[in-house]
């Protein structure tokens, strides 16, 4: 009896146990998780307290380094030399976002699956795919050649792994402990996969599959009038027209065309290596910049203003930090990942970056000799591939899974198999692969002084192109195009490229000085917000459509009519919600709906849009029916040619869209191809607006308050599990949306905005949605959010000295060398 | 007696032992405890459970009020449990019902060798 009761209890004990110890399915392991000791207990923080100082001591250090968190929990670093400035702020970053960088740098690298399994198989082949890490690979070299930005990576590290190295699993970030995995250490090279990232989101796709797709469907007369190279409705380039190109020009390369869109090459079959369904380019993800000449201003100096717009997330994905070592004092934000600051002001100068919708990701198709791969044929002889192998550990795996991609000497090979099961293969040169030293760029940027030190800085730069803006308390301003462009043909691009051709690589770039930019034009000031880069004057190619002009439109009126502007009134043009898409078109949408009056339904809410006052601000139900309806629109004038077609195809743009409904009201687009009838502009204007008040009411019930804007819109700032509900920011009441200069859309929006007041002492305003923290648990994960929902910025304590005094400066972090 | 006394060993010798050791110190702690100190089935049950119930409920509840539930509120949700108070109870009641089996195991365990001694 005995017996059997000491094996019941011992099989009750160790089921109970094995029970608390493993995984169920995404629940984690709930012994270890819901442990007081060690568990998620004790993922909380207290914030900062005046005048309590910790001290850490590292043998990696040469010398003291002093950090003051102040009341948001930036920290000021003071060092004295790079090493140990670098150190801090890899220590510091990890302390607030450990997990963050973990993340995406796995993400980045391809090594999800090592911790997460086989559910994210899939998303590490693409990035191996892509070549992330040759990129990386071939970014480092270049990085550790330099002795400092090796200074810096290496400082990092350290700084990283001495915070890595002084946890207990209790102190592990929640994530972490909720999907079952502890912190590797860091390796330098992870700084180079944030820039990847980085890269691949600003600058990772292209549509010239798509593009020669429709060539091949509709011809060329008719491309080059639906995807025209310049917007024909509306434009306010970045480099104001005029603008004199004073330069040697370079003989422009000649495209020798000898790929024909409509053959078939004829192809063996071969291992297949999708061509990764790229997603689309999302409106939202581009930025405003602008800076005000000290004429404009009221305080007698320039004025800078810059607002990225990215998918905003949580933890936040900027890190604001002061650094301060000899030769360098800086404030702005940073990466987490990437030392120095990449968006901010010293003393002396601020800078900030939009992104350059550049033509740098390109296809070449590609001849193989046989289903080897080995060989491809390229300026009329057979060459040989590279075969890159990559490994890929899966979570409860023996063995690696392995890779193998084929390279030419553009880059990667992709296929596509057509609906009678031909494949196309298509090889990709992309900038995020060339080798150089963007780190540099920044870097110098942090120490720059004037215009000549930030020409200086920005000729370092590869990718991704971003607009680099400048202001400086010599009253100069400044915008540059700038990035490493490749000196391509006109259009070398917009379509599939012939991979036998060598006519068709990219052969040569164009020289950083003939790279568009301008300093104090007559009008004032300079911006940029991804448009245009330039009018079609400027003589090299960079690429034959750009962000949407709207927003640029906007900014240009608005600074060209201001005049004794504060950071304030930049402020506020920040968080300006006009619409000029609505002024563009809603006139003439109204117009057809006064002649066409429908059901009671449609005249009300014809009757909210009449009275709109086409600001896209939270409360307005004017914007709600408009931005559903301009969508719903574009869809029902082109799905029927460009949308689900055997081949993907895209549409064309929304200035195309707009002209054909202002200029070519009789145009054959109008009529659905699906239906025997021939529908006209008028009908495919009513069946949308039908359509589209029909998704809002299915949605949120009869035209009501609950039809405002910012409902509508839901933008809902997400954790970057993507899974985890209660850790997001919930719903948001915000206006702007994707062509206003408050660019906020439901998912991405304005992920660092600030103003700097240059002169004697700088001035600087920020806010970003979220916190310094990462931790959900801790009182600086969303402490910032209210304001950056109310369009307010915080003044940014800039301290000149370790030992200055500041109501604002809280808790102090010492690391002495042991 | 035995009982109250085991029950306070548990509780020490587990209180120290988890802010060194991994979590399942609770059930090591109450197995060992009860074949070095016998004390009877029940006895062995509710002398673990009840210490480290305990400790698990009050540490819990006391990092819960500390923090204004920053992070608890948080985890409550993603469990979708109605508040964080019963998640500090189930805390406590898991931790608890963990060392209760284990002790008992270990009574038992030594149960069966004590046989000759005890009778």
């Amino acid at each position: 009896m005995k017996f059997v009761k000491a094996i019941v209890s011992l099989l009750l004990a160790v089921s109970f146990f094995y029970v608390l110890s493993v995984r169920w399915g995404p629940a984690p392991a709930l012994g270890g998780f819901l442990s007081p000791f060690t568990g998620f207990w004790q993922n909380w923080e207290r914030a900062y307290e005046k005048d309590t100082e910790i001290s850490i001591s590292s043998d990696s250090l040469r010398d003291v380094v002093t950090v003051r968190y102040d009341d948001m929990g930036v920290p000021h670093i003071f060092a004295q030399n790079d090493f140990d400035l670098f150190f801090a702020q890899g220590f510091v970053t990890a302390k607030d976002r450990l997990w963050q960088m973990d993340l995406q740098t796995r993400a980045a690298s391809g090594r999800l699956s090592e911790v997460l399994g086989p559910a994210t198989l899939a998303m590490d082949e693409k990035n191996r795919r892509m070549g992330m890490n040759f990129g990386a690979e071939s970014n480092f070299k270049v990085a550790m050649s330099d002795k400092r930005s090796r200074e810096a990576l290496l400082g990092y590290t350290a700084g990283v792994n001495a915070y890595i190295d002084q946890l207990k699993p209790k102190d592990y970030p929640v994530e972490y402990k909720l999907l079952g995995y502890a912190p590797d250490h860091w390796k330098p090279i992870y700084t180079m996969y944030m820039l990847e990232q980085m890269t691949l989101t600003l600058a990772g796709r292209s549509d010239d599959v798509k593009m020669s797709h429709i060539l091949k469907e509709y011809g060329q007369e008719v491309l080059d009038n639906l995807f025209p190279d310049y917007p024909l409705l509306q434009e306010s380039p970045i480099i104001p027209a005029g603008t004199a190109w004073d330069f040697k020009r370079l003989p422009i390369p000649v495209g020798t065309p000898s790929l024909h869109h409509s053959d078939t090459l004829v192809q063996r079959s071969g291992k297949l290596h999708p061509l990764e369904p790229v997603a689309p380019k999302v409106e939202g993800v581009g930025s405003n910049n602008w800076a005000i000449s000290a004429e404009k201003s009221l305080t007698g100096y320039p004025i800078l203003a810059n607002d990225p717009h990215l998918e905003l997330t949580l933890p936040s994905i900027w890190y604001q930090v002061q650094l301060h070592a000899p030769g360098l004092n800086v404030y702005g934000v940073s990466l987490p990942g990437i030392p120095s600051v990449i968006i901010g002001f010293n003393k002396d100068i601020a800078w900030g970056v939009t992104n350059v919708d550049a033509d740098v990701f390109d296809y070449y198709k590609i001849r193989f000799r046989d289903e080897t791969q080995s060989e491809y044929w390229h300026d009329n002889q057979w060459k040989r591939t590279q075969f890159r192998e990559e490994q890929i550990q899966v979570k409860d795996e023996a063995e690696p899974r392995v890779l193998k991609v084929v390279y030419t000497h553009h880059g990667p090979v992709f296929s596509e198999t057509d609906s009678l099961g031909t494949p196309t293969y298509y090889s990709t040169r992309w900038i995020g692969r060339e080798a150089g030293n963007s780190f540099q760029t920044f870097y110098q940027l942090n120490k720059a002084k004037n215009f000549e030190d930030y020409r200086q800085a920005l000729s370092h730069y590869v990718g991704p192109a971003q607009n680099f803006i400048f202001a400086d308390n010599k009253k100069d301003i400044a915008i540059t195009v700038n990035g490493k462009f490749p000196l391509k043909y006109k259009n070398q691009g917009k379509f599939v490229l012939d991979g036998t051709n060598p006519t068709d690589d990219w052969n040569d770039w164009i020289p950083f000085e003939q790279n568009p930019y301008v300093k104090n034009p007559p009008r004032g000031y300079v911006s940029s917000a991804n448009q245009s880069s330039t009018d079609p004057s400027y003589p090299y190619y960079i690429n034959w459509e750009f962000a949407p002009a709207e927003r640029g439109i906007r900014i240009n009126e608005r600074l060209d009519a201001m005049k004794q502007a504060t950071g304030d009134s930049l402020r506020l043009l920040q968080t300006d919600n006009f619409s000029v898409l609505a002024r563009s078109i809603l006139p003439r949408l109204l117009d057809i709906l006064k002649n066409n009056p429908g059901a009671p339904s449609e005249k009300a809410a014809a009757n909210a849009l009449e009275a709109w006052d086409l600001v896209n601000s939270p409360a307005s139900i004017g914007a709600a029916i408009f931005e559903t309806w301009i969508v719903q629109l574009r869809e029902s004038i082109w799905e029927d040619e460009f949308g689900g077609q055997k081949l993907p195809m895209r549409y064309p743009s929304r200035d195309r869209t707009l002209y054909l409904l202002l200029n070519e009201p009789d145009a054959s687009w109008f009529d659905d191809r699906r239906t025997p009838q021939k529908e006209t502009m008028n009908d495919i204007v009513l069946n949308s607006f039908r359509a589209s008040l029909e998704t809002l009411t299915h949605a949120h019930g009869p035209l009501s308050p609950e039809w405002a804007w910012s409902k509508v819109k839901a933008t809902n700032i997400k954790h970057l599990s993507k899974q985890l509900g209660p850790f997001d920011s919930g719903v948001l009441s915000t206006g702007g949306g994707s062509s206003i200069v408050n660019a906020i859309t439901t998912t991405h929006g304005p992920s660092w905005r600030m103003v700097v007041e240059l002169g004697p002492k700088p001035r600087g305003y920020g806010i970003y949605p979220g916190g310094q923290s990462g931790n959900p648990g801790s009182p600086y994960y969303l402490n910032m959010l209210d304001k950056w929902v109310k369009g307010e910025l915080n003044e940014l304590l800039f301290l000149e000295t370790a030992e200055q005094q500041s109501d604002r400066l809280a808790s102090k972090l010492i690391f002495n060398k042991k | 007696m035995q009982g109250f006394l085991n029950f306070l060993l548990v509780l020490i010798l587990a209180g120290v032992s988890q802010l060194l050791a991994p979590w399942w110190v609770i059930a090591l702690v109450p197995f060992l405890v009860h074949i070095w100190r016998p004390s009877g089935y029940l006895a062995a049950f509710l002398s673990s459970f009840l210490a480290v119930a305990l400790l698990w409920l009050l540490y819990s509840g006391y990092q819960h009020i500390e923090s204004g539930g920053a992070i608890s509120e948080r985890i409550t949700q993603v469990f979708r449990l109605p508040n964080a108070t019963l998640l500090v109870v189930l805390t406590g009641l898991i931790g608890g019902l963990m060392a209760g089996l284990a002790g008992m195991a270990g009574y038992s365990i030594k149960n069966l060798f004590q046989r000759e001694r005890i009778v």
